[in-house]
């Protein structure tokens, strides 16, 4: 077949499109949906009774909850946007993938990085930074099929037969560059070993990089490949024009530009320098048009069909999906507030926030299109509209249940943490706002529990649908002209985006341009200048044993419940003491300050209680902490301090700039094990130190003692060099 | 390559065009993407006037804790714990005079605060794990007496792991606790850890 622009009069092409590759991302869609929502209702049950983390390690929930948001996101949502951009793509350009390997070769590369990621989190390995927890050798398998994918899909424009890109196209080129750009940068790390690695930014700017990769994994694959999805399927299944092609411009645009920003509305009251703060916030409350732009440009698409809306199940779901994404992009501005994310952040009510947008907007989305492309693909109809139907009220009275005990509970646990009276905390025992709060956990597992129904019912659906399809699928052939060159003079009264649609390379550069410059103004000044980043600290670096301590606080998964952030609020201070401040952090890689508080805040637990305490309490929490849910850790008991790595590790460390000498990286065992067999002495008279000194517990115990207040000489703001 | 016959198309959906209202007819765009068409309505004013009313919000916002003074972060906290110390200089003189009182204390209370916290170390007929047996006359810390008592659950015997409780009890629970503590003396529970300390009678 020839692709190639031809000079002499159009000829028609015959062509056909490749939709066994969209076969198969729906088919994988499909499975790794139910893994993603199973995991889910596991850790729900976790929550509400703790006794479900059955004392395993590669079952409890700092290991678990990885596994849930990568799944959901990257294995779920991720194969069905690429399910949804295989099938309208090619529809859209008129023309079949570029190369039928490259296809699969994606494919199959991204079911082994889900898989690899399966097991490796269950294990601990993880490089302990949100939503981008896969270790480096997966890391860069990811970035290998991006790359992949990116190619064939820029190829795959090149051999278009369709002058114009749409719409939905501009959210796909826009999702391919940046979820590229965020994922190399943010994953910069170096090796310790295979399955260990230190990331290269430490503390504020570790975090900035960090959030400014999670916002916008939030915003690029969350986001911007479901309104590329929106944008074929509801005008393709309503069989009505889309509404305004001007706000499709002017939204896309915009979302691309300001979404970029909003990253630091994750770090409000953190140590990041408030002017970020700012901006995450104003450019949060701006994003609401842009957002409300693409809803209401699906919504009113649906003019003069609202009556389908009630027969047909497909309709219930597009538009559900809409309203609840026009819902999450109301409540993310208002959650950005510095004054209402002074209650809400660390609560549940965040987790509430992004479930509306997982289970609402990209989950219905998913269903809707699963529940087109599966008959038509198979040619064939759907098994039952009805149970389609049912499972549309099913999910959508689990999502409700699901996000209003999450507000419930997260307002609950936001005034009880901040809660005082005459100076004092009404609620000093931290225990107390968990258990207040354990009956929400259960509606919210209930919420759960229905939303995995619903979704058992559309597999039972999709699977007699697929299994009544007739035996010899032919694949239909399409015709249309290749490409002409065009005169250049020959329509001057078209805009100029129009001309910009007939050229994706300048299209693209220009969302490159559009992402570049809020990542630039945000990121840079805090990796190059001196002044976020205090250098005349007298902060040391972590001992050997502190150090190893803390890869096994990472490795479980701590920060998963415990932040590492006093936030410069009265009611945190006197909780848990002395703010935060940039040089605690300093050496941290990667930094550990958390987005939740399961548990008490962590970074300045050091010497408030005893070492033995603290070996009792991760032994069997609740001995030390009546009615607290913290699984217990029985094998940090019984394993065998690992030193090989150590000296390694400080290695390492010292190449990123934390300032250990040689002497230090030398002798890292010799100095862990002396550290280890002082703290096994003075743990208690009736355990043999020797035989403790050796095991996971005491590194432990180390790092968290570890987690104090540094005492400065001055004032560390006006560190300038 | 198919068997051509089956009628090479544009469209999947050729037989299904758009549906266009009447009076959508002036404004359908000659865009055709797979049988998308596209209408040239324009922008919804009020979606126009929301984006501005939200820029021009973010200028005042930005200005309003940037360029005015003590709307900061950091001026709003160190204000907060400034006001915050000066109501406690009267109020912590009070809580230094706050000792052992038996107002608002009770033995049930004490009895449900032993199980709920201290039992863990000192067993649950406080005969004494990691932490001394209670029921004795024998004291490694203070006399005995009320108010020793009370300050040693308040200050807590960090070296011994036992920590500053007054973080996490009202005063009125400390006390409820040292009632409790006084009235098992002497019930001798098995198992009991031998004597610890000095003998006060």
């Amino acid at each position: 077949m020839n692709n190639h622009p031809q000079t002499h009069p159009p000829k028609n092409d015959t062509f056909q499109y490749d939709d066994s590759i969209v076969k198969k991302f729906i088919i994988a869609t499909i499975g790794w949906g139910f893994v993603a929502l199973l995991v889910g209702v596991v850790l729900a049950t976790q929550l509400a009774n703790w006794t479900f983390n059955f004392d395993l390690s590669w079952i409890t929930f700092g290991r678990l909850r990885p596994l849930h948001t990568n799944a959901a996101i990257f294995a779920f949502a991720g194969n069905a946007i690429f399910a949804g951009i295989y099938h309208s793509s090619q529809r859209l350009l008129k023309t079949r993938m570029f190369s039928d390997v490259l296809s699969k070769i994606h494919f199959w590369g991204w079911q082994l990085i889900i898989v690899s990621a399966a097991i490796t989190l269950p294990l601990g390995i993880t490089a302990g930074k949100e939503y981008a927890e896969l270790e480096w050798p997966i890391d860069i398998l990811i970035a290998l099929i991006w790359v992949i994918f990116a190619i064939n899909y820029f190829l795959t424009l090149k051999v278009r037969r369709e002058r114009h890109i749409y719409v939905a196209i501009w959210f796909y080129i826009a999702t391919i560059i940046t979820v590229a750009i965020l994922h190399i940068v943010n994953s910069l790390a170096i090796p310790v070993g295979l399955f260990k690695s230190y990331s290269l930014f430490s503390g504020v700017q570790d975090a900035l990089v960090q959030w400014w990769y999670g916002h916008n994994a939030v915003a690029f694959f969350l986001t911007t490949p479901f309104l590329g999805l929106m944008y074929y399927y509801i005008p393709k299944i309503i069989k009505r024009p889309v509404y305004s092609y001007r706000l499709s411009i002017i939204h896309f645009w915009a979302l691309v530009f300001i979404y970029i920003w909003a990253g630091p509305h994750h770090l409000l009251y953190s140590v990041l320098p408030e002017w970020a703060q700012t901006m995450g916030v104003v450019f949060s409350v701006m994003l609401l048009a842009p957002s409300w732009g693409g809803m209401i440009n699906g919504l009113l698409t649906l003019r003069g069909s609202w009556d389908r809306v009630r027969k047909e199940p497909i309709l219930k779901f597009l538009v559900a999906s809409l309203t609840l994404y026009g819902m999450a992009t109301f409540e993310g501005p208002l959650l950005a507030f510095k004054s209402v994310n002074a209650l809400a952040h660390f609560t549940d009510w965040i987790i509430g926030h992004v479930h509306s947008g997982v289970l609402g907007w990209n989950g219905f989305m998913i269903f809707a299109l699963l529940y087109y492309c599966v008959p038509k693909l198979w040619k064939t109809k759907l098994y039952s509209d009805k149970l389609a139907t049912t499972h549309f009220w099913v999910a959508t009275v689990g999502i409700i249940l699901y996000i209003m005990s999450m507000w419930a509970s997260g307002i609950t646990q936001g005034l009880m943490w901040l809660g005082l009276e005459d100076g004092r905390l009404i609620y000093p025992d931290f225990v107390e706002t968990v258990t207040k709060i354990i009956p929400l956990y259960y509606v919210r597992l209930v919420g759960g529990l229905l939303y995995l129904s619903g979704y058992l019912l559309m597999i039972y659906n999709l699977v007699k649908t697929i299994a009544s399809a007739p035996k010899n699928q032919t694949s239909p052939s399409y015709s249309a002209p290749a490409l002409q060159k065009v005169e250049h003079d020959n329509n001057t009264s078209e805009s100029s985006h129009r001309w910009l649609e007939r050229e994706p390379d300048i299209l693209t550069i220009l969302v490159i341009v559009a992402v570049a410059v809020g990542s630039i103004i945000e990121i840079i000044p805090s990796l190059t200048s001196h002044k976020y980043v205090a250098l005349e600290t007298n902060k040391k670096p972590y001992s050997a044993l502190e150090l190893a301590g803390r890869d096994i606080y990472i490795r479980e998964g701590c920060y998963t419940c415990h932040s590492q952030m006093v936030r410069p609020i009265k009611a945190e201070v006197l909780r848990y003491g002395a703010k935060s401040e940039l040089d605690d952090s300093i050496y941290d890689h990667p930094f550990q300050w958390g987005s939740r508080r399961i548990g008490p805040d962590l970074a300045r637990v050091g010497g408030k209680y005893p070492d033995i305490w603290h070996y009792r309490h991760m032994d069997d929490p609740r001995s030390m902490a009546p009615g607290s849910i913290m699984p217990n850790y029985p094998w940090l008991l019984e394993n065998n301090l690992d030193y090989g790595l150590l000296e390694k590790k400080l290695r390492v460390m010292q190449t990123l700039g934390v300032p250990y000498s040689d002497e230090n990286a030398e002798n890292a065992i010799e100095d862990a094990k002396a550290q280890a067999l002082e703290i096994g002495k003075n743990l208690d008279p009736s355990i043999d130190a020797k035989k403790i000194s050796k095991k996971e517990i005491i590194a432990l115990i180390a790092y968290l003692q570890s987690l104090k207040e540094q005492l400065h000489h001055e004032p560390l703001h006006g560190a300038t060099h | 390559m198919n068997e051509k016959k089956d009628s090479t198309q544009n469209h999947e959906d050729s037989s299904s065009s758009s549906l266009i209202l009447e009076d959508e007819k002036d404004i359908v765009l000659d865009h055709d993407y797979d049988g998308i068409k596209e209408l040239d309505n324009p922008l919804p004013k009020w979606w126009v006037n929301m984006f501005y009313l939200t820029a021009v919000f973010a200028v005042i916002y930005t200005g309003y804790y940037h360029f005015r003074n003590g709307n900061l972060i950091e001026d709003r906290f160190q204000k907060s714990m400034i006001v915050e110390t000066k109501e406690n200089s009267d109020s912590l003189s009070d809580i230094a005079a706050v000792g052992f009182s038996e107002e608002n204390a009770s033995i049930d209370e004490g009895a449900s605060l032993y199980t709920s916290r201290c039992a863990a170390c000192h067993g649950q007929k406080a005969e004494g794990i990691i932490g001394p047996n209670l029921t004795d006359n024998y004291w490694l810390n203070g006399d005995g007496s009320n108010d020793s008592i009370y300050n040693t659950i308040k200050v807590g015997i960090p070296e011994k792991g036992m920590i500053a409780w007054e973080a996490l009890l009202k005063p009125s629970q400390i006390s409820s606790l040292v009632l409790y503590i006084q009235s098992i003396k002497g019930t001798a529970p098995a198992n009991g850890k031998p004597a610890q300390g000095t003998l006060f009678e």
